[in-house]
Order: structure tokens, then C-alpha cells, then sequence
């Protein structure tokens, strides 16, 4: 297990490597001058000189790499080439924010599908199944920016229970903002959750050595959950692991629709001011995210399944 | 009072496609200290028997509809779930067919087995892994401690197949019900592993259902044999009067399409024709198409099960 731990660490390495070379040429080989876009198209020629030189830009393509590579190593991405303001500064507002949703998303969505999923697959054909499916229809066929709006209309405009706008200041308020988007994301994760339980529980259910666990004398309850359900639980990580990634990309509309700082607020910002430096920085978060994502629901499935980390 | 009596067993499937009558009126009984073989080809209903004696059939599609099972004069068909705990791995206990599927493969070995003796004898964590071990001696692994930690998938098909029959023995129960225990294994396990079945019977008088396709494995381990062809009960008999003198064509049939060292030179027998489809069976007798002596009444009418002499039941309207 030990040594499959660091070998997994180690390839990340050279992911991480490739992620930041296809960000630095992505951005490169889009159209427009970065200059011109941030001082305007009638800015003097010589305006546009000093702001090349002093973003680096009048540099051959190999230096500017190499030099983004360093800094980017080092977690430092410069300044914004809007407000000047240092990159680094704005990631550390943005981010906390954008975890603090996504995991929150996370926990709402495993908390509820797991069970519910669990559920379904022992009583397949009943009520529980038949309500299951129904609530997995819903939260498949609501798209969040949609559902966001509605929580928003009913909890927020009409019975006031919990803020329409921002982050919130200090913990408890923090966290009182928190509700509303969590929900949003959290439900649509729970039905996709509570889907690929049932169906890897159904699976897993038809297997011998479930019928082995009852001839031993083992109790229905413990057949599901010890036996049965650790089995199931491996694709599901792997399905969760998939899905907490395009949550992330989730996050950014959800926090537009519920004007909440965060990382997709930052980069959206980013991208209508053609901020380079800083759209750069935040696909390097994103994508770092991803790497993350996809380490710890290996890690999880080898500890799982015993048979994973000898491969 | 027999340590197991099964009366008029039928096991129905009910399929998309309609009801398949996978056991049909089976019947048979098992002595403390004493073996019962069940033969037949793929597909005759032995598994599905073997299964509905613990109540382990796969339900749905399949479904006993009647007929009784009494083990220790209780009635498995009719048990509570909590008595029907109770039962299995502690007093009945099976050894499945396939190993390779047959263990947990997040659990390692001695974990399953420990489960088995903790969930009926309320030992510590400690004594039932101690037991784990024992066992796994028991069933001739060299080196039991390491492979008590092992997973599933870290053994050889036959180390896994002795860690299942260890499972079951666990235990110590009253019946033992193996379905095909020892295909998996080499000849050499084999005949250890049949050396074990036999002492346990001696020496704890434990009654043995063993359901093979292998005559072989019969004739060295078993008193009595049944046969069955089709979902049907076709002869009951003590194993050396089945050897001796088959009363039904079929088991005749069996008997003579094993290879024998002793005649050289002689083309090995075959039963003609296959088993027909669940959902096609002929009237009559359901081995009539195969039957090399069936007569009129044969396709018209179904043989009841009848003694023929020597010890023997037969369904068969023309008794050889």
C-alpha cells in the first residue's frame, strides 16, 4: 500500500508538469495581443512596449516558459495585468470559498445518495425504489443555474430565511451563505450518487460471495452493509471522483447565479477583462483540482479494494 | 428421526418467459454420520436443490412451492429469518462450487472465517481468529497464519477452494452440504480433502449431502446416492447397488460413459440426445426422447417413484 501510495504521488509529478506547458501555449495561441487588450486599442505605441517589458512578453517563447514554469512552481503567478493586484493575493480570497462549496456539495450529495441508493437497490421494485428514481429524474433534469434561481425565489425572496448575495463575513454567516448554493450543487450530486449506488448494489447483490455471507448466519443488514456495500462503493468512487470534477466547473455557475466570491467569479472576471496572467493562474488551480480529485479517489479505491494497489 | 428429511422439494423459477421447474418433487433423507451423493448432468436441478436446503436460493426468480425440508424435525421451508440464522454456518453449512467467486475479496480469509465462528459461538475477536487458523490447518494449508491474512485474491484456485471448505467447517455443523467440493482441486487435494469430509463424519458424526458430477468421488465417499435428470428424482439407491446393478436407463447411461482402465479398446459410451429445454419438456417420462427402452406408456404417462427391490427406488415404467 505504502509503495503504491508513492508511485501514485510520483506520476503526479509529470502530469502536473504537462498541465501547466498546454495552459502557458493554450493561452498563447489565442488570438489578440494581451497588451493591446489591456491598455485598448488606441493606447501609444510605446505605452504598449513598456507593458510588453514589463509582463516579459517581448521575450522569446521558450524564456517566457521557462519563467512561468518557475514562477508557477513556486506558486507564484505574478501580478493581474488589470489591477496590478498580486494574483497569488486574489486566488487566497477566491479559493476558500470555492472549496468550502464544493465539498459541501460533496457531503451533501454522499449523504443523501448513499443511503438513499442503498435503499433503493434492497427494496428494487418498491415505494423507496419507485421515490428514488423519481427524485434521481429531478435532479438529473434540473440544470443547477435553474434550481439555484428557484432556492433563491422561495428561501430567499419570499421566505427570507437565508441570504440572496455574497460570501458572507465571519464563520457563522459564512456558513449561512453556504446553505442555498450547497443545496443546489449537493442535490444534483445526491441523485447522481443515489443512481450509481443502486445500480453498483444491484450488481454486487447477485454476487456469490453475498450468498456465502447469508449461508454463514450473517444478519440481513450486515450482508448489505459490510459485504455487500464495500464492494459497490468502488465504483461509485470512481464515478464520484469524475463527477466531483465537473462540480468544480458546476461551482462557477453557481456562484454567478448566487454572486458568491469564489475561484469561477475570479476567472469569469478574468476572461471578460482578458486577464491573462490571471486566467493563466486560475486554470492552473482548476487543474491542479483535478489532478487532487483524481489522486484521492485512487488512494480511496486502493484502500477499498485490496486488489487495486497491487496492480 | 432423521437428521434431514426433504418431502416432495419443488423449486420453481418464474421467469420472463414462464415457470421453469428447476426441482420437481424431490425426496430424500440424510442420517446423522451418514452421506447422500446427488449426480447428474449440468442443469438437472442438483445446485438448486442443495441451495433450498439452507434456504439460499435466489428469490426472486426462484421460489420452493412446496414440499418440506425438516432438519433436526424443523421445517426450514417455514422458519423465521432469525432461526434460519441460527441454522446456517453453525449447524448447516455449505461448501460452494466456485472458489474463485465464492470469498469476499475485500475481506482477507481469516477475517470470513473468524466471521462465521464469532456470529455462533460469541468467541473473542482473538479466539475466532485463532479458530480461523485452525482450520485452515485443518483443511492442509501449510502455511495457515499467512494465508489467514491473505485476500482472496493473493491464493491459487485450490488454497481458496480449502479456505471455503475451512469456512464451512468452522463450525462444526451438524450437516454439511458440499456442491462440487473438490472439481477445482488437483487429484492429490482431492483425495485429502475427501479423506477430511470422511473424518469429520466419524468423528463427529456429521451427515453429508455431496452434490458432483464425478462417480468417481461418489463411490468413495458416500452411502446412498440419488439421481436426478431433469428436476425429477430418478433413483434412490445405496451406493453399491447403484454400481452394482442401475435400475433406471438413465443412471445405466451415466454409469457406462465413465472411462474405465480395465477395458481397452472400447469407444466410450454417451447417453444420445441432451437434456430438453426447461420450457419443453416431453410428456411421460422426461428421459423418454434419450431412452433407448421407452415404450408407449412412457410418453404418455409420468413413472412414479416405486420400490424395486434391493434398497432401490426407481421412476421408471420398464426398470432394468
Amino acid at each position: 500500500m505504502t509503495g503504491y501510495i508513492l508511485r501514485r504521488l510520483l506520476e503526479v509529478v509529470p502530469t502536473i508538469l504537462l498541465v501547466l506547458t498546454l495552459v502557458f501555449f493554450a493561452l498563447r495561441i489565442m488570438p489578440g495581443d494581451p497588451a493591446v487588450a489591456a491598455l485598448g486599442e488606441f493606447a501609444a505605441p510605446d505605452a504598449i512596449d513598456r507593458f510588453r517589458e514589463k509582463l516579459g512578453l517581448n521575450q522569446p517563447l521558450y524564456a517566457q516558459y521557462f519563467a512561468f514554469l518557475a514562477q508557477a512552481l513556486t506558486g507564484n503567478f505574478g501580478n493581474s495585468m488589470n489591477n496590478g493586484a498580486p494574483i497569488g493575493d486574489l486566488l487566497a480570497q477566491a479559493l476558500p470559498y470555492t472549496i468550502a462549496l464544493a465539498l459541501a456539495a460533496t457531503a451533501i450529495g454522499i449523504a443523501i445518495g448513499l443511503p438513499l441508493g442503498a435503499m433503493t437497490a434492497v427494496h428494487r421494485g418498491g415505494k423507496i425504489d419507485a421515490f428514488g428514481r423519481f427524485f434521481a429524474l429531478i435532479g438529473f433534469s434540473l440544470p443547477d443555474f435553474y434550481f439555484g434561481v428557484l432556492l433563491l425565489l422561495a428561501f430567499s425572496l419570499h421566505l427570507d430565511w437565508f441570504p440572496m448575495l455574497g460570501g458572507g463575513k465571519g464563520f457563522l454567516d459564512q456558513l449561512h451563505h453556504l446553505v442555498l448554493p450547497a443545496i443546489t450543487l449537493g442535490l444534483v450530486m445526491a441523485a447522481f450518487v443515489m443512481r450509481l449506488t443502486r445500480s453498483s448494489l444491484l450488481e454486487v447483490l447477485k454476487r456469490d460471495y453475498v450468498r456465502t455471507a447469508r449461508g454463514k448466519g450473517v444478519a440481513e443488514h450486515l450482508v448489505i452493509f459490510k459485504h455487500a456495500l464495500r464492494n459497490a462503493l468502488i465504483p461509485v468512487t470512481t464515478g464520484m471522483g469524475i463527477y466531483l470534477l465537473t462540480t468544480l466547473s458546476g461551482t462557477i455557475t453557481v456562484e454567478l447565479v448566487f454572486s458568491r466570491p469564489g475561484l469561477g467569479t475570479l476567472l469569469i472576471g478574468g476572461v471578460s477583462a482578458r486577464d491573462y496572467t490571471l486566467v493563466q493562474a486560475g486554470l492552473v488551480v482548476f487543474a491542479f483540482f483535478v489532478v487532487v480529485v483524481n489522486l484521492a479517489t485512487d488512494l480511496l479505491c486502493a484502500a477499498i479494494d485490496p486488489r487495486i494497489a497491487l496492480r | 428421526m432423521s437428521l434431514l428429511e426433504v418431502d416432495d422439494l419443488r423449486v420453481h423459477l418464474f421467469t420472463d418467459r414462464g415457470v421453469v421447474k428447476a426441482v420437481d418433487g424431490v425426496q430424500f433423507s440424510v442420517e446423522a454420520g451418514r452421506s447422500l451423493g446427488i449426480v447428474g448432468e449440468s442443469g438437472c436441478g442438483k445446485t438448486m436443490t442443495a441451495l433450498s436446503l439452507m434456504r439460499l436460493i435466489p428469490e426472486p426468480p426462484a421460489r420452493i412451492v412446496s414440499g418440506s425440508i425438516r432438519f433436526d424435525g424443523e421445517d426450514v421451508v417455514t422458519m423465521s429469518p432469525d432461526r434460519l440464522r441460527a441454522l446456517r454456518g453453525n449447524q448447516i453449512a455449505m461448501i460452494y462450487q466456485d472458489p474463485m467467486t465464492s470469498l469476499n475479496p475485500v475481506f482477507t480469509v481469516g477475517e470470513q472465517i473468524a466471521e462465521a465462528v464469532r456470529l455462533h459461538r460469541r468467541d473473542t475477536r482473538s479466539a475466532a481468529w485463532t479458530r480461523a487458523v485452525e482450520v485452515l490447518h485443518l483443511v492442509g494449508i501449510p502455511d495457515p497464519d499467512r494465508v489467514a491474512r491473505a485476500y482472496p485474491h493473493q491464493l491459487s484456485g485450490g488454497m481458496r477452494q480449502r479456505a471455503v471448505i475451512g469456512m464451512a467447517l468452522a463450525c462444526e455443523p451438524k450437516l454439511l452440504i458440499a456442491d462440487e467440493p473438490t472439481t477445482a482441486l488437483d487429484v492429490t487435494i482431492q483425495a485429502q480433502i475427501l479423506e477430511l469430509l470422511r473424518r469429520l463424519q466419524g468423528e463427529l458424526g456429521t451427515g453429508i449431502v455431496l452434490i458432483t458430477h464425478d462417480l468417481g468421488v461418489i463411490a468413495d465417499l458416500v452411502d446412498d446416492v440419488i439421481v436426478m435428470y431433469a428436476g425429477k428424482l430418478v433413483e434412490r439407491a445405496p451406493v453399491r447397488q447403484l454400481f452394482a446393478a442401475p435400475r433406471h436407463p438413465y443412471t445405466s447411461g451415466l454409469l457406462r460413459s465413465v472411462p474405465s482402465l480395465d477395458i481397452r479398446e472400447r469407444r466410450l459410451a454417451t447417453i444420445d440426445g441432451t437434456v430438453p429445454p426447461a420450457h419443453a419438456m416431453p410428456n411421460g417420462c422426461r428421459f423418454n426422447p434419450r431412452c433407448t427402452l421407452a415404450r408407449d406408456i412412457c410418453h404418455e404417462q409420468e413413472p412414479p417413484l416405486v420400490d424395486v427391490g434391493n434398497g432401490t427406488m426407481a421412476a421408471c415404467w420398464a426398470p432394468l
